[in-house]
């Protein structure tokens, strides 16, 4: 039985959002060292997200993502 | 769950408790208000925007109560007013807790989240761990002994018997 589910259901988001941060900055990474084909090939591909995106669980991860983004922005702000 | 307890509890509810108003009576047996993630997010964030909620949820904070339990108790209680389902409500507790953690910063409070590892548990469980094992260990030790015991009790006879029993070719035999 599961005690607290805010506990478990942010630790999910928290790792999720975690992954996310990384696998944007690799990517950026690979656009920098790849040349301009990749990054067209990317481009030219059939966009399948706008489906994905209607996921409750993708919206949630949206609004998580943009709070984070807020607290994080407001940390940097009070370290400097 | 009644057995172990010293005193009757008086505070619990009573069988049939929940039957005693007409269905569809209560906030949560209604369609909810809001269905989807969207409106439910944009509910909590627009209430959390408020200064009163801002002042009231830094105070709690500042008693070092968990983002954890003041987000769940925000849930709950919307769930009981018909506000949001369960589902949507389990969605939206990271939207709750990252704002609550929002407004923490802001504040510059030193809140305590809820996630954290409690080592002090987890020294205890393994504690436990050990002297189960060690318990057990001890029970086979002694069951050991006792079968050995048994053992030298049961041969001890026998070699009595060994050393009565007639060796001579002509000796009598039972």
């Amino acid at each position: 039985m599961i005690s607290n589910p805010a506990k478990a259901v942010y630790m999910k988001f928290d790792l999720a959002a975690q992954l996310m941060a990384r696998d944007k900055s690799e990517n950026t990474k690979d656009d920098k060292l790849s040349g301009g084909l990749l990054r067209r090939m990317n481009m030219s591909k059939p966009n399948g997200s706008d489906t994905k995106e209607n996921e409750p669980l993708d919206i949630a991860m949206k609004y998580f993502m943009a709070i984070r983004k807020e607290r994080n922005a407001l940390k940097n702000k009070q370290d400097k | 769950m009644y057995e172990n307890r010293n005193e009757p509890a008086f505070d619990a509810p009573i069988p049939g408790m929940s039957m005693t108003h007409e269905v569809g009576g209560r906030p949560w047996q209604q369609p909810a208000q809001y269905s989807t993630i969207e409106e439910v997010a944009q509910f909590y964030i627009g209430q959390m925007q408020n200064d009163s909620f801002a002042e009231q949820t830094a105070n709690l904070l500042e008693t070092k109560m968990p983002v954890t339990m003041i987000a769940n108790a925000m849930q709950t209680s919307n769930i009981m007013n018909g506000v949001h389902n369960i589902d949507v409500g389990i969605l939206a507790l990271p939207i709750i807790m990252e704002m609550l953690m929002l407004i923490g910063d802001s504040t510059g409070i030193d809140y305590v989240i809820g996630t954290e590892r409690n080592l002090d548990e987890e020294v205890k469980d393994s504690a436990m761990a050990l002297a189960v094992s060690r318990i057990e260990d001890n029970k086979t030790s002694k069951q050991d002994d006792e079968d050995e015991e048994i053992e030298e009790g049961v041969e001890e006879p026998m070699q009595e018997m060994q050393e009565d029993m007639p060796t001579g070719l002509m000796a009598r035999r039972n």
